[in-house]
């Protein structure tokens, strides 16, 4: 369970990223998070993992006040929130299998149980045939599932998706996203910040809608609407 | 390239800390030297009580707590010593019938800076039989400020040569972790703690410690073999100086200076770095 409760960001430099929010996210619930670009989604986002935290308010998980944290735990709440990356964020000089490793070896798990779950999670999605391949060899929706495949190695209880679909052409963005419910079917709790209408209006998800950092609409079954509907 | 460019400046600072401890050795042997031939001379009238010295202000002096030892030298023997020192003087007292040289004690005491306490001391107690008291206190006194003063500026200058390379590690170090600042981000977002991150960085400094303190090493090893042996030629206190130092010794202290360098310098860098970003 994820819960913002009353938090606002501002900024050094004097921007208002997030405003007064508010919300709650159940335990294996998959939620979109809309809204125009600058709205604050990134920085929501950020704070379910820690890297930003905030001016005012608390932000919990599993009911534990992260804002709060210590910098030496911060390393294990994020071992059990995977984050993918509108960038990818792929290291260039390593294979497919090293990129997804490399957070089970961040962690210190042993060559054998990387190799493992490693091979399990390309398999997951769809890549066990390209695990020698290096990230330039790939295209745009093969590296994106790389990355899922890296967020989702260790089982995270979380995954937090940060527009996964910007660059991907629609079919590519489809197949993420059928990556991604997969997942969520298996208990994780995804938040998907997104700009696709296409994808929102169709999954008919819980859509959240943030302008100007402050959350406009909170709708179970939503559409990518962002009409005034101030909550 | 940037990485010789420290090892070199490293190096210098290890080379001056080599020297530094050679020098070092070097005045504590003259100190030393000047310790251990110290001795209050005291110079006796002609004609001197005999009975009264041996029994009254031999035993007196060497009851000072700070003597270590009285010695009497008679005339005749310190016409003996002056031959045996200066062997050309041998026909000149063969030519002589009296003997010039005065009779003496020769005091030693345990520390030398109670010369001066003790010397004031025979002289109030035991004035009447001593003509005059002489010891090379002045010039050793002179000698200790001396090289007090020169441990003081060399450690001033050591320190300086330490930070400046602490600083161009730090500086070498951050340029690496800034070139793989992606690695780093990626590292911090999947959930590595802020050690995992640093020790790669920290095992850098540590080689260039160890391969700068190594050069330092044998460059030391060069000037000690190489210079203190041609200069011990002329100043024969240098030559126990070349031939006693242990150049192991100093290798290990430049080697451990140079990781604890390294160390440093690389915790500054990631630190600096690391503290950007949570």
């Amino acid at each position: 369970m994820i819960e913002f409760s009353d938090v606002s960001k501002i900024y050094s430099n004097g921007v208002v990223a997030i405003s007064d929010v508010s919300l709650r996210i159940e335990k294996g619930e998959f939620v979109f998070l809309i809204g125009p670009s600058g709205a604050g989604k990134t920085t929501l986002l950020k704070m379910v993992f820690c890297d930003e935290t905030p001016t005012t308010g608390n932000v919990f998980v599993d009911g534990r006040n992260i804002s709060k944290l210590r910098r030496s735990e911060i390393p294990y709440l994020r071992r059990n929130v995977g984050v993918v990356f509108q960038d990818f964020k792929l290291l260039d000089d390593r294979d497919i299998f090293e990129n997804v490793g490399f957070a089970l070896k961040v962690m210190g798990f042993a060559p054998q149980l990387i190799a493992n779950q490693v091979n399990h999670v390309l398999e997951q999605v769809g890549l066990s045939t390209k695990k020698r391949m290096f990230p330039s060899q790939l295209s745009g929706g093969e590296k994106q599932r790389v990355c899922i495949a890296r967020a989702i190695v260790n089982n995270p209880a979380i995954l937090v998706t940060d527009e996964p679909t910007g660059n991907l052409d629609p079919y590519i963005s489809w197949e993420i996203m059928k990556t991604i419910i997969d997942i969520n079917n298996k208990g994780t709790t995804v938040i998907f910040a997104t700009h696709n209408k296409d994808l929102v209006d169709r999954m008919r998800k819980r859509v959240l809608v943030l302008r100007d950092g402050r959350l406009t609409k909170d709708e179970p079954r939503g559409t990518f609407d962002f009409e005034e509907n101030v909550l | 390239m940037l990485i010789l460019c420290a090892i070199i400046i490293i190096t210098t600072a290890l080379i001056s800390l080599g020297l530094f401890i050679l020098a070092d050795r070097a005045a504590s042997a003259v100190i030393s030297g000047f310790e251990n031939n110290l001795e209050i001379v005291a110079f006796l009238e002609d004609g001197f009580n005999a009975s009264t010295l041996k029994n009254v202000i031999i035993p007196n002096i060497s009851n000072y707590p700070e003597v270590a030892s009285v010695r009497l030298v008679t005339k005749e023997d310190a016409r003996e010593e002056l031959k045996k020192e200066v062997p050309e003087l041998r026909d000149v007292f063969s030519i002589i019938e009296e003997n010039p040289l005065p009779s003496s004690l020769r005091i030693k005491v345990k520390t030398p800076d109670t010369l001066a306490a003790v010397t004031d001391r025979m002289k109030k107690e035991n004035g009447l039989a001593i003509e005059e008291i002489t010891y090379g206190g002045e010039n050793a006194n002179s000698f200790l400020k001396a090289s007090q003063k020169f441990r003081e500026s060399s450690l001033f200058v050591l320190i300086i040569f330490i930070i400046a390379s602490v600083v161009v590690i730090a500086a070498t170090i951050r340029l690496t972790v800034y070139s793989r600042f992606n690695e780093i981000e990626i590292m911090r977002l999947v959930g590595a703690t802020d050690w995992y991150i640093k020790w790669p960085y920290i095992l850098e400094g540590i080689f260039l410690g160890v391969v700068s303190g190594a050069l330092a090493t044998l460059a030391v090893l060069f000037i000690k073999n190489g210079v203190f042996l041609e200069l011990s030629k002329s100043f024969i206190f240098l030559k126990n100086i070349a031939e006693g130092v242990n150049i192991f010794d100093i290798c290990w202290k430049l080697i451990l200076v140079g990781i604890l360098q390294g160390i440093i310098g690389a915790m500054f860098s990631t630190a600096s770095v690391l503290s950007e970003k949570k």
